[in-house]
This record gives C-alpha cells, structure tokens and sequence, in this order.
C-alpha cells in the first residue's frame, strides 16, 4: 500500500490535494472568523481612532453627523449625580440589567449623557447616585446618536419607575435635565488623567462602586452566526473528503481496481471489478504518467 | 448502483432547486438593498418568507455537500470518465447546470444498469 502511494503519480496529485484542502481549511477558518465577527467593522474602525477632545467632533445642538458616530473622544466636566439615570432592558454577556446614564457637565456649560457602565439590577450599589464621582473628571468614550424615542400612543407613559428612562432619547432627556444637550452620547471606555489649558489638572476618579463598563463595540445580537457557521465546517470537509478520495484512489491502485485512466478511458467499463494485473505488477507504471 | 444512481438524482434535483432558489434570493437582495448597502443585509427572499433568508444558504451548503459526497459515492461504483465526473460535481454551483448534469450521469449509467441485469440474468 506504501509503495503504491509513493508512486509518482499519486505523490503528485497528494500534492495538489494538499494544497486544495489547506486553501479549503483556509476558507473554512475564514468563515469561521466571520461567524465569531458579528460586529461590524467599520463599527470597529472608528471606535479605534485617536481620541480627540469632543468639542472638536460635536457640541450642543448641533446635528449629530456621521463623522461624531462610534468617534473616540474625551470630554472633561462633571457628573451630576442627582441627575443619573437608569436605562432597563440592556444587555451585557448575556445577561440583561440597566445601564447607568449619568449626565456629565462639561466646561462650556452644556452637558452629554456619559454610560458609564451596567447594573445587573436597579438596586445594585454602583447604580446609585452615590457612586458616582464627584469633582472634574476626564472621561474617554465613544460618541453614539441618540436612541429614537421609544413608540408610544400620546399620553401613554413608559409605565417605569421613577429615575428610569426607556430610550437614551436627548428629546426626553431634555425634560429631565436642565443644560443644553449634545445630541448623542458617550459609552465610558476609561478615565483618563487631563490637563486643562488654564493648568489645572485632572485626576482619573477612585471609584468604590463602578458598574460594569459597556463595550465600545456593540456586542454582536445574534451571536454565533450560523450560516458563516455552517459553510465554515462545509469548508472542513470538502477538506477532509479531498483526502479520502486520494487515499481512496491510492487504495484502488493498490487493490488493482483502477479504471483505465486519461480521456480514451472507458466510462462504461463493463466490469469495474476485474483486477488488472498491469497495475499490480509493475511498480513504476506510474511514470508514464 | 440502482440506489446510488437514485441517490445521486434526488439530490441532484434538490441541490438545483435550492441553487435556484439561492439565486433568486441573492438577486432580489441587489434589487432591495438601498445604495451603499452591503448586498448581503437586504431580506432577499426573507421578505417573502420569514426566514428564507437565513435558511436558504444554510440548506443549499449541506445539500450540495451530500451532493458531492453521493456523486463520489456514484462514481466509485460506475466508473465514469473521471474528468467529467469533476464537471458534474462542479455543475452543482452553476444554476441550472446540475439538471444537465443528471441528464448525462442518467444516460451514462442507464445502459450500465441494463448491461448489468443482462448479465445477472
């Protein structure tokens, strides 16, 4: 069988097997990465640009472009506690919980919602106002549009309790907060340490009790995806079965069951099964190739 | 080889419809999808089916790779000029070329069943 396989006929199409079925596994590790890449790249693109301060991509009032979408920025003001916020029916690995919305003053006055991260519940110690920090703080986030406002019948109310809001809706929220809003808002990536042009410095805060901070990528909704999924193991095995015919064809050659090859072969050889014993015995036969 | 000659036809069949049913749907994605759209987001037949769109590609993989393996299952017991069996294993990612494809895997392996029951007899 080993001599029938080092025949240079069969080493030359192992060869191009090989390197079919290596191209194949490739493209089946591609899909495979395609169906664990549910984000969206050029989401990932920009979320990963130099961070720039945020009076640069977008200020209060001013129409949220394309450009300030997923943009890196850093902001620097201060929360205000008093007015954090909770959003419910947010997901986070799987689980879901509420994310913290807490206004940030910035030092033109004006003022953008920062996530500064998750609570697996409302009552959760880093959701509370307390756990917000206090002073100037420098905050790194992405910039994302504001949430449509959620749809409901007019005098219909969202029915939750109070301090919690359905959407990250800069239309609501400007019913709750006094300063004029930017008309996204940030998901906290990190505290950076700032220093302003005036020379006085800010310090990234010690939090106590911080909640969990949300990805600047959105996790993808789905999950897995299957269909990326299912040509990825297709891939494999288109692989695998390029193989077996090899051995397969090898082992016929050895068995001497090889049908008459080249294009004068005859397709309808009556009688597959009888062994031609050229093939068997002349172990060089191949070199006619 | 009567089973394997019957594998190979249903699947053949199946394995056509659904790359013309995969066909349609990628066709109507181009002529849903508003400009500057990936192709791949539109519904597709999804917008007529809840779930075509998801479901299409996916059956149409397995099929053709129960395709492939029934055609080399075929082969292995007919014998068939093996560059053409290539062809008709190739002729399952072409629309409409799988139908011609059994057609000439039909009436190849017609007279071998003949020849063999005539043998048998």
């Amino acid at each position: 069988m080993l001599r029938t396989a080092l025949k240079p006929r069969w080493l030359a199409l192992l060869v191009v097997v090989l390197v079919a079925a290596a191209g194949m596994a490739r493209l089946g590790q591609w899909q495979w990465d395609r169906a664990h890449d549910n984000a969206d790249e050029n989401v990932v693109a920009r979320t990963t640009q130099p961070p720039v301060p945020i009076g640069t991509v977008i200020k209060a009032r001013q129409t949220f472009t394309g450009l300030a979408a997923d943009r890196p920025v850093v902001a620097v003001g201060t929360y205000s506690a008093a007015d954090q916020l909770l959003v419910p029916e947010r997901r986070l690995s799987g689980r879901t919980g509420l994310w913290v919305l807490t206004p940030l003053v910035l030092e033109d006055g004006s003022a953008v919602g920062v996530v500064r991260g998750w609570v697996p519940d409302a009552a959760d110690p880093a959701g509370a106002a307390a756990a917000v920090p206090t002073g100037p703080v420098a905050v790194q986030g992405v910039l994302r549009p504001a949430e449509p406002p959620a749809d409901r019948a007019p005098g219909e109310t969202s029915g939750l309790p109070a301090g919690q809001v359905e959407r990250v809706d800069v239309t609501e929220l400007i019913g709750l907060w006094r300063w004029p809003l930017l008309t996204g808002y940030l998901v906290l990536t990190d505290y950076v340490a700032a220093s302003a042009a005036d020379g006085t410095t800010t310090a990234v805060p010690v939090e106590t009790a911080a909640p969990a901070r949300v990805p600047a990528v959105p996790e993808g909704t789905g999950g897995i995806d299957l269909r990326n999924l299912s040509y990825a193991g297709q891939w494999f095995l288109f692989a695998g079965f390029g193989i077996f015919m090899w051995w397969r064809l090898v082992r016929d050659d050895h068995l001497g069951v090889l049908p008459p090859s080249g294009p004068d072969g005859d397709p309808a050889d009556p009688d597959p099964a009888a062994p031609e014993p050229s093939d068997r015995t002349t172990p060089h036969e191949g070199a006619t190739l | 080889m009567k089973a394997a000659l019957t594998r190979y036809r249903v699947m053949a069949y199946a394995t056509g419809v659904l790359l013309l049913l995969l066909t349609l749907h990628v066709v109507l994605q181009a002529v849903q999808k508003d400009p500057g759209q990936p192709l791949f987001d539109a519904d597709g037949l999804g917008a007529v089916v809840p779930g075509a769109g998801a479901f299409i590609p996916i059956a149409h993989g397995w099929l053709y790779l129960i395709y492939v393996i029934v055609s080399v299952d075929l082969w292995f017991r007919t014998r068939l000029n093996f560059p053409r069996m290539v062809g008709v294993v190739l002729a399952g990612t072409i629309p409409f070329m799988s139908f011609v494809a059994e057609r000439w895997v039909r009436h190849q392996v017609e007279p071998m069943l003949a020849r063999e029951s005539a043998a048998a007899r």
